[in-house]
């Protein structure tokens, strides 16, 4: 992660946060729990709208992709028995994006579901929604007939690959604990890719244990800021 | 200040003899019975005298408000429902009920008369998830008013963070209210769903319905309202100025405080 995250830098949503990684810069907004429509209004669990816009033009598939994506990530991680019959509105806007809708098809399966993941995640905590873990997600690129990475590739990078992976571990005690999300790309070994899984797991901690609880012990400290 | 993450374990022994209290931001799941931190925030362990109840919470900041239990909050009339008012504590939050019976010496034949859009200070006596939150506006210790109630509309209502409105009601220590009562008179509700209502003063000078005045009465009325204009726009000052105050205390330093208030009350 190149930036450090921004929180709370929307005031009529309940939690939000702006990210910048590489070339790509994201906002993600939290609003919940709230009233559900009767359509939406599951009896037992909170339901999650996810809702997914572009940097330039309209949304279309490939952001339904995504949406469907960061649904199956989210599920899993929040606490959703604790607000039965409410909604959460998950909102991420990219703001800016090396992916242009016609040439590259690559960078939105990678970097930018990769950076909406990171900043879902200060979202959340912003908002103040339960999860059960923290996560965090790497995006990386396996190079033509070599083991070796590259983290946050760009976008050339991503087009001489030969297959790119976004991987997301939930994070239990300050170590990579579980997969939450695996999207691969490409054709590779199976050697290439549990090392691949190997390599994400210790970037993830590193992300955690560098960003994420640095920032939101800042941010903590901030809003009891009467307190010290 | 001890920080703890969603994912963290909680820094407790496990010790069979005490049993634990567990408060906001930690989740108990069903299957395993594992009590885990489900917020980012503060960590508070507090024990009893006799190590026999431990409590464990976390205190975290957030703006959407879920009702629990005595609980005291500030709610709009949004509707009215065969005997229950319709109350709406925030914005796009789900309404809760308060029947027209949890008023005292409210029956029957005697109802409360609240109109759609006034507001109410209220405890939360039932909030379960699943199904309605409901409110009452009765004491229940002694079946008086109890200080709940309509709030009129000579007060103000604005929104603070919920860390900070239940800093104000909860920490009897704390200097922000001290401080403001140097500068002016004035008459608060706190309700912990991060809204506040405020009146300086006599407040906003509230216009009664069909006071009609006739020969020496409006003359006397005009000798009187000249009077209290004044005191009107300077109560109205004040409440303006508070509400600044309490909005901007938010984001200050304990040792920043007093030059805030010496900034706004400057008229």
């Amino acid at each position: 992660m190149s930036a450090t995250p921004s929180t709370s830098i929307l005031s009529q949503v309940d939690g939000s946060a702006q990210l910048l990684l590489g070339p790509i810069k994201v906002l993600a907004s939290v609003t919940g729990p709230i009233e559900a429509k009767a359509r939406q209004e599951l009896p037992t669990l909170a339901s999650l709208e996810i809702i997914v816009r572009p940097a330039t033009g309209v949304s279309s598939t490939r952001e339904k992709l995504l949406e469907d994506k960061l649904r199956s990530l989210l599920q899993s991680i929040i606490v959703r028995h604790k607000y039965p019959r409410q909604l959460i509105q998950v909102v991420i806007q990219f703001l800016s994006s090396d992916s242009d809708h016609s040439a590259n098809a690559k960078a939105f399966t990678s970097n930018e579901l990769n950076a909406a993941i990171n900043c879902v995640y200060f979202a959340l905590i912003d908002a103040n929604i339960a999860l059960f873990s923290s996560f965090a997600s790497v995006s990386l690129c396996i190079l033509p007939s070599s083991d070796s990475f590259i983290l946050n590739p760009t976008i050339a990078q991503l087009n001489e690959s030969e297959s790119h992976h976004v991987i997301c571990f939930d994070i239990k005690d300050k170590q990579a604990d579980k997969i939450l999300l695996v999207e691969s790309q490409g054709s590779f070994s199976e050697k290439q890719f549990y090392l691949a899984i190997d390599e994400a797991s210790k970037e993830c901690e590193t992300i955690h244990n560098k960003y994420q609880r640095h920032c939101i012990v800042e941010k903590i400290r901030e809003d009891f800021v009467w307190k010290f | 200040m001890n920080v703890v993450l969603p994912g963290d374990s909680l820094p407790i022994e496990n010790d069979a003899s005490a049993s634990i209290s567990i408060g906001p931001g930690i989740y108990k799941s069903p299957q395993t019975q594992e009590i885990i931190p489900s917020s980012a925030g503060i960590i508070n362990i507090k024990d009893t005298k006799q190590n026999t109840n431990r409590l464990i919470y976390i205190d975290s900041n957030s703006k959407r408000y879920i009702p629990q239990t005595n609980d005291f909050v500030i709610g709009i009339i949004t509707g009215v429902f065969g005997e229950n008012y319709k109350v709406q504590l925030q914005d796009f939050s789900q309404s809760v009920q308060l029947s027209m019976m949890a008023f005292p010496n409210a029956s029957r034949k005697n109802r409360p008369n609240l109109k759609v859009g006034q507001a109410v200070y209220a405890r939360v006596s039932q909030a379960i998830p699943e199904i309605d939150v409901e409110l009452e506006c009765i004491d229940a210790t002694t079946g008086k008013e109890g200080g709940f109630g309509l709030l009129d509309e000579s007060g103000y209502i604005f929104s603070v963070n919920l860390n900070f409105s239940r800093e104000l009601l909860f920490n009897q220590n704390s200097p922000i209210l001290e401080k403001l009562a140097s500068r002016c008179k004035f008459e608060i509700a706190i309700g912990i769903n991060g809204k506040i209502w405020i009146k300086c003063g006599d407040g906003i000078p509230i216009q009664k319905e069909g006071s009609s005045s006739n020969g020496n009465e409006e003359e006397d009325n005009k000798q009187q309202s000249k009077d209290s204009s004044k005191n009107y726009v300077y109560d109205l000052k004040c409440t303006l100025a508070a509400t600044r105050y309490i909005q901007s205390c938010q984001h200050l330093k304990s040792e920043e405080i007093d030059a805030e208030l010496k900034k706004l009350f400057n008229f």
